[in-house]
């Protein structure tokens, strides 16, 4: 019977199951096939996927992420944020702290429950690209842009009187127009734009539906936000299930800024795995 | 806080060990209704907390509390839970008596599975041989009530050929129209889609009143399923029902004419015991 402590950690309604795997006791397929057991609603732990810490040749640690399906994400800023909060309270890792994750290195900062990442340097040069979509008899305007992944921001004033069904259809038809965006792209609605916040919906493109949360929607929209004049940083985005801070210098002149983004890392309990009555036995090694 | 998390046929409990008072009502009320909420906390269908007897004699009271905080009596599912808990814990023997609002329960311990005395049926209050027509089809149904005074719940049993392979969905639409033109249960009634695939087996699908849609498992709906066959004549006992989250079997015994006794068999798991932290609540 298979015995195992988690951490049960959540950000920004994304929730984790954190296991320990720093002594190499599970491998690559049994942490796949722990995600799949363990990430079951109602039938086991339930959460969005686990997240394991281990060690790493050329930084603090190294985070690897496991979907509830098995399959090995690259990278989550959610889970990343959660990660390094769990590494520095249990003194794995110092407050500023540099980790290696599938998409690279990932630097962050904790204070607490706040945990800030830095996200790299976004191309201003690329965010020139500003168009329209036609959609039903409408000409949508847009802004695109590359903030880690290719990201559509769409601005209140192009979804008056439309409600969530019409907008998911809407992201759904941008999504697959190959020609402007030859990459893919997720949408980004700015719901609502003040000088103090933004209310922002992201449709993930790889989820095909809208999220609780989305780290780089939010660093997106307020970067398209601030180039058209609605906001300044350090700006507060409120997602439906929590709040991030985006933070970049306010200077135009600059071809490429570089982004942090500031959110809430819980921890929601500490667990023991008491019996696994499905393949538990031949989980381990 | 500390707590265990179980489940049983898909149902999810939290359980809290309150024998010693250390948690007063609101605060379990509270408890219930921060917890259960799925990705921000724990997540679970339900809370119960395993506390000192109600009446002499039982080895321990509990009480269930929903994720919107409101108290029910019990659920057959968590019941289950919570008499494995207790049996494991050593709180209660193998063979024990607990308390519930509505009234107290015999449980019986072997492994994961537990099995529930769940008293006595009345059959001769069981209307058969009736029928329900909904858009030009005709479906044998019955009505029965089951349980007594506050924990008493109407149950409709509608006969499904077992070749009928409709999906749920267009079952929905049916359950609603037979609850609302029931003159016979005039608070509702829930409504079990009943398939007899042998003397050994059933499926069912329960729509349940409180919830207004199919639930995963119904543990009183699996009863109310498993007499209706019996009483025609289309099962024995044990017989074993399969219900999307799981599987009940249902032991009946004829104590006296027209008087069955009820036992309620299912398994249970324990997913994992834990401390939760300020942030979940």
């Amino acid at each position: 019977m298979l015995s195992l402590e988690f951490t049960k950690m959540q950000g920004n309604g994304n929730d984790f199951i954190l296991v320990d795997n720093r002594a190499n006791r599970f491998s690559s397929k049994a942490l796949s096939r722990l995600a799949v057991e363990l990430c079951h609603r109602r039938r086991s732990v339930g959460a969005d996927g686990l997240l394991v810490i281990e060690k790493s040749p050329e930084a603090d640690f190294a985070m690897r992420l496991f979907n509830s399906d098995g399959s090995e994400a690259q990278m989550c800023g959610n889970g990343a944020r959660c990660i390094a909060r769990y590494a520095c309270e249990k003194g794995i890792a110092p407050r500023e702290t540099a980790f290696s994750t599938k998409a690279g290195l990932v630097r962050a900062k904790v204070a607490q429950e706040l945990v800030t990442l830095d996200m790299g340097t976004v191309d201003l040069g690329e965010v020139g690209r500003k168009g329209t979509f036609p959609f039903e008899g409408e000409e949508i305007s847009y802004t695109h842009l590359v903030a880690g992944v290719p990201h559509t921001v769409i601005f209140p004033q192009d979804m008056r009187e439309k409600t969530e069904t019409d907008l998911r259809r809407l992201a759904q038809t941008i999504q697959v127009d190959g020609k402007r965006f030859p990459e893919g792209t997720n949408v980004n609605f700015v719901t609502e734009a003040k000088e103090e916040f933004l209310r922002v919906m992201t449709f993930e493109r790889g989820v095909g539906d809208f999220t609780l949360s989305c780290g780089t929607g939010s660093a997106a929209s307020a970067i398209a936000a601030w180039l058209e004049g609605l906001v300044k940083p350090p700006v507060t985005v409120i997602n439906p299930g929590g709040t991030n801070t985006v933070d970049f210098p306010d200077e135009r002149s600059l071809a490429m800024i570089s982004v942090k983004l500031t959110g809430k890392a819980e921890f929601v309990y500490e667990g023991r795995i008491l019996e696994m009555e499905t393949e538990g036995k031949d989980i381990e090694g | 806080m500390k707590f265990a998390k179980m489940q049983a046929n898909g149902n999810d409990f939290i359980i809290i060990d309150n024998r010693e008072n250390i948690y007063d009502y609101e605060k379990i009320r509270e408890t219930a209704v921060k917890a259960c909420r799925r990705r921000l906390s724990l997540g679970a269908d339900g809370l119960m907390t395993i506390g000192k007897p109600f009446i002499p004699g039982s080895h321990f009271g509990m009480r269930f509390f929903n994720r919107d905080g409101s108290e029910s009596a019990m659920s057959g599912n968590g019941a289950r839970c919570i008499a494995r808990y207790a049996f494991q814990k050593e709180i209660a023997p193998r063979k024990m008596r607990f308390d519930t609002i509505g009234g107290s329960l015999d449980a019986f311990v072997e492994g994961p599975e537990v099995t529930l005395d769940m008293g006595r049926v009345d059959t001769s209050s069981v209307l058969l041989d009736e029928t329900f027509s909904y858009m030009g089809e005709t479906f044998p149904v019955n009505h029965m009530e089951l349980g007594h005074g506050t924990a008493a719940a109407p149950h409709t049993v509608v006969f499904l050929e077992k070749s009928d392979w409709r999906p749920l969905e267009t079952l929905a639409p049916l359950a609603r129209a037979l609850q609302k033109v029931s003159t016979r249960f005039p608070d509702g009634t829930n409504v079990n889609f009943l398939k007899v695939l042998g003397h050994g087996a059933l499926e069912v699908y329960t729509y349940e009143r409180g919830v207004d849609d199919f639930t995963l498992s119904c543990g009183s709906g699996s009863i109310a399923s498993a007499v209706a066959a019996w009483l025609n004549g289309w099962c024995d006992s044990p017989v074993e029902v399969y219900n999307p989250g799981g599987t009940n079997t249902i032991l009946l015994e004829e104590a006296a004419p027209s008087l069955l006794d009820v036992k309620l068999q299912g398994l249970t798991a324990f997913i994992a015991e834990g401390e939760l932290l300020p942030d979940g609540l």
